[in-house]
């Protein structure tokens, strides 16, 4: 008996067809896993073809230098070098301001400056490989000099927060991962040499984003690594290169003292570079008018207390160095009186006046220094009178009468004076210059005890991150940390 | 028989063409008599209107009408004259009954088939082909509808009992045995030799669950024959939890699946992991997190992409799941071996929870409505000191300091009354909240089709003091088809909802949120006009309340699958699946938040995503008979699946009035920023199963695959992976049922296999560059990360020993595995100094985790009586999985991984109490020198990496549960209590900061201080109180010590239900078919030693909710 079926006729070229379209379909599968590059994202590749790139590319680093609370705002470094040293007195007590004002910092308070400048570095190293192999550009020069006096600028602030680094100017990871701390002296030579470059590269002119010169100086120029290299020469004994490089800018017509008043509003005659603002930074309080200033009230309210609104004030060593007639005391910092008992007195840093976005940028350099590095390489060189001749500008400035000093180490001691009252809270001059004139374990040994603390040598320079170190064999804690 | 056409498919079987060829014989007339005709059931109506054509021609027309067939021997029609036909709107008896009444010609109905043949006297022979009819009840004399009825042997001729339970089957021989097989019943077997028909049969309800059905890849087993490890969670159990996330119904119920509630809060998120931490990546990226596929379709695993808004990480992020119906729920089949998951792929490399909702079943429709109403109480609270106690906390901590209190202890230097008392947790923390489910379902089918529509609204008021609530609304509904040949079949699966969450994310409970932690004599947080003080609380935790927050949640789920069969054993499969999980987050900071003496901006943040999945899954499976006994399926195929994400954020500020703060973009340019991100990501796989079956007693599966991911390098997309599965069904050997008889069921089962993991973020191979900050108002870009071109896979060698028992025909059953997985090639973050600029690389590193582990389910039925019966399932898992090896381990940057330990710990200081002379902490360090934690003491200073000399192992330790159920009458009782042993971080080492000391408004701990030391010879773990600003360093490095790790384990009574059936003669009475009502419990009552703080989410956030409710189930 044969049992026929029809379906089985009619319907097995349908299974072969749906079987081989299958099959075909999975064969072209393999493309089905690739898929295309985010939306949001360019390749790295490309990253360095246009100028718009590039320079998109470094604004980056000007964006997160600006707001990332390293020389900005109240988690920056001339607010915790101003705790640390001898400057600053904290409102408020949190731990890691504790840590500070007590000359008590471990790792976790202080890599955080670590970890965002060598961030920044391995940017700049991939764009000084990058853009000199490119064909496109127009502003190739600009571009790169900038990234080459980026580097040093983060380098000349790591060299002096922690000492010996490792000096990282490949973008190789397996190479930069597994660094040693290079000497000190074998850094600052890689800050001169691209200072160097950078000054070849740039021009007097400030650019802006498109490569257009602008009277913009949120952007560096050859000025602006002429100050860095002026600054470096200084603090590296090299005294007639630093009076060499200052003098360049001194004579520069478009830098001047300004009124006191006047010095860190945006674009100020005084300016040499300042980092902008981003007008869309919500919060004009993250930055240093915020820490610093924020509105205090001259009289603060009853049940309010200075801690309401800003996290420190003037020191009592701070306040004592100020020459009576200062004006720089009377313009740049600004008294406030607690209401409830015990009524007492502050003095608020008020170099920072406005909490409109725009009106003010954070000062990175300033010509006021230019004429102390001046000043400072004069005298180191016994040339008292032209010493003097700096001095002076910048003390008449501040209301003030020339200095009357006749040797060369009293004269050298008006210098660091000087610096102390004109430049506080600017990122960390103070604790460089104790450091640099040797009387950091004097000036901090007297003064520890009255923050509760007790100065010990090594801790003029600051331990690196703990993690880094775990992961970086070769990698050492600055000397006298444990962690 | 050269010419015979039966109109049947060609079955090659011997056992049927001898059914066929003995149609003509005669045995069958005499059923006609009380034939089962259920062609009544099928209302097709017959029109024809014809003359002069054959009756063959006739049966032709009615086929086509009716979808009858019509089996015939050729022959018999010969010869027989033409007839006109004239039938209007006639049933198919009735026209049968009509042309065959005056010919030599029979028929009888058989399912869908009409047997014709020649009418004949011959008398009912002793041994031949005979129909059986009959009915099957169950043991309350209940029609049984879908019991599958077989000729033991046979490979063809099964059928089912239709929904009033009846029957009809043909035989061959009289030999032959009939059996009745139905899920949840007894089988029975009867021998045909002097059946009489009608046949009544009654099952006995089942005390073994081997024959529950466990829904596999690419469709179902059961226990018994199933080579993996799955373990099936029934609808039933999961609706007698009244929560609004299944997940929290599975816990403790499966063994191997560690499920942790993160917060009480509505929306929070769950942290799932199915046989331990096997990957060293986190969760996030989709490592150590189980695949979750709602019929047919993957959910979103982990957290969702939502704003954080300044909450605990760990309480954000929801979880998928949370935007299903648990009372929809069918089942939960959670898959765990390498023989289970492979079809799966690297999808499943971290385990598979396969959730399938309930379906339509044929038969009459039936609505079916539940509702529960409760009141969901606040879970374990934190208690902190009262006013007296902490006064004296302060007065002491300045005794202990030598100090005196200074302008800024208000609490103690008179500024504040010392009798003025609030209790903050009070005003500000509610204590609870209503909570209510309705699900209604309508569902029914007839012949081919089946069908259910559902609906659920379910409402979750908030707990925290302030008003919103969670509200979920949902609408599902699946179809399922056969054609008439039932070789097609179709079936929708569709469901939608959306969950509107309107809780402002504020988690007072929570010790870190730090607002009931005020001096308890601080200010009251409002003016006596009710206002908000703001001169005391510069930020108001009650201002926190006036924001809005609104999260709209969109859930679309839909599967379609085809099946066709075109011939015996071929079936040919397709699903398409899409899930797309949506929503608009929206948080809303309006004036009312701000102290109006200041200077603030308004804020609005809106957060648009998107989350959408397909797969389209092809396969074939082909089942033949091979050998004598065996049966040989063969099944390959292929998925493809594209994933793509997006989230939309805007954010404004400073708004001109409240009334614009819904749309973020009406503020003035400057203050609006937006960012979008989108992620693809796209994964294939191919593979082949082959599945042989010898007699249901010797079972192998083999699994072969290749798959592909787009996370990969282009040269490593694709890895094979493959696996083995074995089962002996020892109970089926001879000696084995002559040995040891009191065993009525021995399964030995194993598994080995590899899969592939790739839980890692999308584009880790890609150097890029993306949108980063600006400058001077120009765009800025960033590089993305340290791109590695040469990612593969990570390997997951899978290998599990199970053994399954019944003993007393199920009386008493046992299931216990073993499990190993060894993941090698790992996907490891290898930490970078901050030199080379970057944090991390993903590498694949010859690392490999050892996780291993025993997993046991005991099923007794203690007692069962007609009336009363009592059953206890015990289940219970001891996992372990520690780190096997990880070369360059130390250069890492994994500080909290050692060799041999678990990879799911931390790594602390030696903690050492506290000094019984100082009062103060005291640690150890790796050399054995005694210090305090503090830098200023001048004693030796802990190096954060090499003096944490412990290891704390955060793994639980044990895990599982204990239901009983109690039945009497109508009655039943259900309790589950879960059992978790694990170390956690003790409220003592979450102390936000050293009490004694005063911030802000003052810091009031927990009563746990109250240990504290006192006086010299004190021991304790304590330290003295201490007012002073640097006792923080060493509470911080008791923070990271030891000392603030405890043992958290508990035992909690998870879940209580009682219920009562109705008499259905009660439930007739008020017009309905059945009517239940119940009380339900979660979460009800724990015991631990773990103190102030829930020892399930170890203060995370909000402890789980305490739920009571109370329900009515009724069906139409």
């Amino acid at each position: 008996m044969k049992i026929q079926n029809k379906f089985i006729k009619l319907r097995f070229p349908h299974i072969s067809i749906f079987c081989f379209i299958s099959l075909v379909f999975i064969a072209g599968c393999k493309k089905f896993v690739e898929v295309p590059l985010p939306v949001s994202t360019i390749s790295g590749d490309a990253a360095f073809i246009t100028d718009q790139s590039s320079a998109a590319v470094l604004n980056n680093i000007y964006g997160s230098l600006s707001s990332s609370g390293t020389f900005d705002s109240y988690q920056g470094i001339g607010i915790y070098s101003g705790l640390y040293t001898d400057e600053l007195t904290p409102a408020l007590s949190n731990q890691v301001m504790t840590a500070f004002y007590s000359d008590a910092v471990q790792s976790g308070n202080t890599s955080i400056y670590w970890t965002r400048l060598y961030q920044q570095i391995a940017t700049t190293n991939v764009a000084i490989e990058q853009i000199p192999v490119q064909a496109k550009l127009t502003h190739k020069n600009q571009w790169l000099g900038e990234a080459y006096f980026l580097r040093a600028f983060m380098y000349s602030y790591l060299v002096n927060l922690y000492g010996d680094v490792p000096l990282a100017i490949t973008s190789d990871y397996k190479v930069t991962n597994v660094l040693a701390r290079a000497p000190k002296s074998d850094v600052y030579k890689q800050i001169i040499a691209d200072l160097k470059q950078a000054q070849s590269l740039l021009t007097d002119e400030y650019m802006d984003t498109r490569g257009s010169t602008t009277t913009d100086r949120g952007r560096p120029s050859k000025l602006a690594a002429t100050a860095l290299l002026a600054r470096t020469y200084l603090y590296t004994t090299d005294y007639a290169d630093a009076e060499a490089q200052a003098s360049v800018l001194i004579s520069n017509p478009n830098l001047k003292l300004t009124a006191l008043s006047q010095t860190f509003l945006a674009n100020s005659a005084e300016t040499i570079w300042a980092l902008a603002i981003e007008p869309t930074n919500l919060y004009p309080y993250e930055q240093d008018y915020g820490a610093y200033n924020d509105g205090t009230p001259a009289i603060i309210p009853a049940g309010k207390k200075l801690s309401t609104y800003v996290y420190v004030s003037l020191s009592p060593q701070m306040i004592s160095a100020f020459e009576p007639g200062d004006q720089r005391f009377t313009t740049w910092s600004r008294p406030v009186i607690t209401t409830d008992e015990p009524v007492t007195t502050y003095n608020l840093v008020n170099k920072y006046q406005s909490a409109v976005n725009g009106v003010e940028y954070i000062m990175i350099f300033r010509q006021a220094e230019q004429y102390l590095i001046r000043a400072e390489a004069r005298a180191m060189q016994n040339n008292l009178n032209g010493a003097k001749a700096d001095l002076d500008a910048v003390r008449t400035r501040a209301g003030l009468g020339g200095v009357t000093v006749s040797t060369q180490a009293n004269m050298l001691a008006a210098v660091l004076h000087e610096r102390q009252v004109e430049m506080f809270t600017e990122l960390g001059a103070r604790l460089f210059d104790l450091r640099r004139s040797g009387t950091i374990d004097a000036v901090m040994g007297a003064v520890a005890p009255s923050k509760g603390s007790s100065w010990q040598s090594f801790m003029q320079l600051w331990p690196i991150s703990s993690q880094d170190i775990l992961t970086d064999p070769n990698l050492k804690q600055t000397p006298g940390y444990n962690n | 028989m050269q010419n015979s056409t039966f109109c049947l498919p060609r079955y090659k079987y011997k056992g049927l063409k001898k059914i066929l060829l003995v149609m003509k014989l005669t045995t069958l007339i005499i059923l006609i008599g009380f034939m089962y005709v259920s062609a009544a059931t099928y209302g097709q109506r017959i029109n024809i209107n014809a003359h002069d054509i054959t009756i063959d021609k006739l049966f032709k027309e009615l086929k086509k009408q009716t979808g009858y067939s019509f089996l015939y021997k050729s022959g018999i029609l010969k010869d027989l004259p033409t007839i006109n036909v004239d039938i209007a709107d006639a049933t198919i008896t009735e026209v049968l009954d009509k042309f065959l009444k005056d010919r030599p010609l029979d028929y009888l109905i058989v399912d869908k088939n009409i047997v014709v043949r020649r009418k004949t006297n011959a008398p009912v022979k002793e041994n031949g082909p005979m129909l059986f009819v009959g009915k099957v009840l169950n043991d309350d004399k209940k029609p049984l509808p879908g019991v599958t009825i077989k000729i033991k042997g046979a490979q063809v001729g099964q059928t089912y009992s239709n929904e009033k339970g009846e029957f009809s089957i043909l035989t061959i021989s009289d030999d032959a045995i009939l059996q009745f097989s139905y899920v949840g019943y007894e089988s029975q077997e009867l021998k045909v030799k002097g059946l009489k028909n009608p046949l009544l049969i009654v099952l006995k309800a089942s005390l073994s669950n081997l024959d529950q059905v466990q829904v596999t890849a690419y469709g179902t087993t059961t226990k018994r024959l199933n080579t993996g490890n799955i373990t099936t969670i029934s609808g039933k159990e999961i609706a007698e939890n009244p929560v609004p996330n299944v997940l929290q119904a599975l816990q403790g119920r499966v063994p191997g699946l560690f499920i942790q509630q993160m917060s009480g809060q509505a929306a929070s998120p769950y942290s799932i992991n199915i046989r331990g931490q096997n990957s060293l990546q986190s969760v996030s990226n989709g490592a150590n997190q189980p695949l979750i596929i709602v019929d047919g379709v993957q959910y979103p695993g982990g957290k969702l992409p939502l704003q954080a808004f300044g909450q605990n990480l760990s309480i954000v992020g929801s979880n998928s799941l949370n935007y299903l119906d648990p009372q929809s729920i069918a089942s939960v089949d959670v898959l765990k071996d390498a023989d289970a998951t492979a079809i799966y792929g690297s999808r499943g490399a971290y385990g598979v929870i396969l959730i399938t909702t309930k379906r339509g079943q044929p038969g009459e429709a039936k609505l079916t409505v539940n509702n529960y109403t409760g009141v969901s109480v606040r879970g374990t609270t934190p208690q902190l000191l009262t006013l007296q106690q902490y006064l004296d906390m302060r007065r002491e901590a300045f005794k202990n300091d030598g100090a005196t209190p200074g302008p800024n202890d208000l609490d103690v230097n008179g500024s504040w009354p010392a009798d003025r008392n609030t209790d903050f947790q009070h005003v500000l923390t509610g204590t609870h909240a209503v909570t209510s489910s309705t699900n209604a379902t309508y569902s029914g089918g007839a012949g081919n089709i089946s069908y259910l529509v559902g609906a659920n609204y379910n409402v979750q008021n908030n707990i925290e003091r302030n008003t919103g609530d969670n509200k979920a609304v949902g609408l599902n509904f699946n179809l399922n088809s056969t054609s008439k040949n039932g070789k097609f079949s179709i079936t929708l699966v569709n469901s939608y909802s959306s969950t509107i969450n309107t809780e402002v994310p504020v988690d007072f409970s929570f010790l870190g949120n730090g607002s009931t932690t005020s001096a308890p004599n601080a200010p009251a947080l409002t003016n006596p006009d009710g206002s908000l003080n703001w001169n005391d609380y510069p930020t108001n935790p009650l201002a926190e309340l006036n924001q809005i927050y609104k999260n709209v949640t969109n859930n679309l789920t839909s599967s379609t699958q085809l099946r066709y069969k075109p011939i015996d054993g071929l079936s040919i499969n397709a699903s398409f699946n899409y899930n797309k999980l949506s929503g608009r987050e929206q948080l809303i900071q309006p004036s009312s938040y701000f102290d109006p003496n200041t200077t603030f901006f308004t804020n609005s943040d809106l957060n648009l995503y998107d989350q959408s999945t397909w797969t389209f899954e092809p396969n074939a499976n082909y089942t033949r008979k091979l050998g004598a006994k065996g049966t040989l399926s063969v099944t390959a195929g292929a998925t493809l699946q594209g994933y793509s994400g997006y989230n939309q954020n805007t954010y404004g500020n400073n708004f001109i009035s409240d009334a614009l703060l819904y749309d973020p973009t009406s503020s003035q340019k400057v203050n609006i920023s937006t960012s979008y991100n989108q992620t693809l990501r796209r994964y294939l796989g191919y593979f082949g199963i082959i599945n042989y079956n010898w007699d249901n007693k010797y079972i192998i599966d083999l699994n072969g695959r290749r798959d592909g991911s787009s996370k990969f390098g282009v040269n490593n997309q694709f890895g094979s992976f493959g696996s083995i599965g074995a089962a002996w069904i020892m109970s089926e050997e001879g000696w084995f049922k002559k040995s040891l008889p009191f065993i009525s069921f021995a399964k030995l089962r194993g598994s080995y296999g590899t899969v592939g993991g790739d839980g890692i973020p999308d584009y880790l191979t890609l150097n890029t560059y993306s949108k980063d900050n600006s400058y001077e108002t120009s765009l800025g870009l960033a590089p993305t990360g340290l791109a590695n071109p040469y990612l593969q896979w990570e390997k997951d060698l899978k290998k599990e020993i199970g053994l399954n028992l019944e003993f007393f025909k199920g009386a008493i059953s046992f299931d216990g595995d073993y499990y190993d997985t060894r993941v090698s090639n790992q996907l490891t973050p290898q930490f970078l100094s901050s030199v080379t600029g970057f944090n991390s690389i993903t590498l694949n590193r010859d690392a490999v985790i050892h996780s291993y582990g025993f997993e046991f389910v005991l099923t007794t039925h203690n007692i069962k009586g007609k009336n009363f019966s009592w059953t206890t399932v015990i289940n219970g898992t001891i996992p372990k999985s520690i780190l096997d090896s990880y070369p360059g381990l130390a250069t890492s940057g994994n500080v909290n991984l050692i060799i041999g330990k678990s990879v799911n710990g931390v790594r602390a200081y030696k903690y050492n109490g506290v000094n019984p002379e100082t009062g103060i902490y005291n640690f150890t360090t790796r050399n054995g020198a005694v210090t305090d934690g503090s830098p200023f003491s001048g004693l030796p200073q802990l190096d954060q990496n090499l003096d944490k000399t412990q290891f704390i192992d955060l793994n639980p330790k044990f895990y599982g549960g204990i239901t009983n159920s109690f039945r009497y009458k109508n009655f039943s009782l259900d309790v589950l209590i879960t059992v978790t042993d694990r170390e956690g971080r003790n409220s003592l080492g979450q102390e936000n900061f050293p009490p004694g000391m005063f911030f802000g408004t003052g810091y009031n701990p927990t009563t746990a201080v109250l240990k504290r030391w006192q006086k010299p010879g004190d021991v304790t773990n304590v330290a003295k109180f201490s007012q002073s600003i640097f006792s923080f360093f060493p509470y911080g490095t008791f923070a990271q010590s030891a000392g603030a790790y405890s043992n958290a384990t508990y035992a909690r009574l998870q879940n209580l239900n009682l219920s009562y059936i109705f008499p259905a003669s009660i439930a007739k009475k008020a017009g309905l078919s059945a009517l239940r009502i119940y009380v339900q419990g979660q979460n009800l009552f724990t015991v631990s030693k773990y103190g102030d703080l829930d020892p399930e989410n170890l203060g995370a956030g909000m402890a789980p909710l305490r739920i009571i409710t109370g329900g009515i189930t009724l069906t139409l």
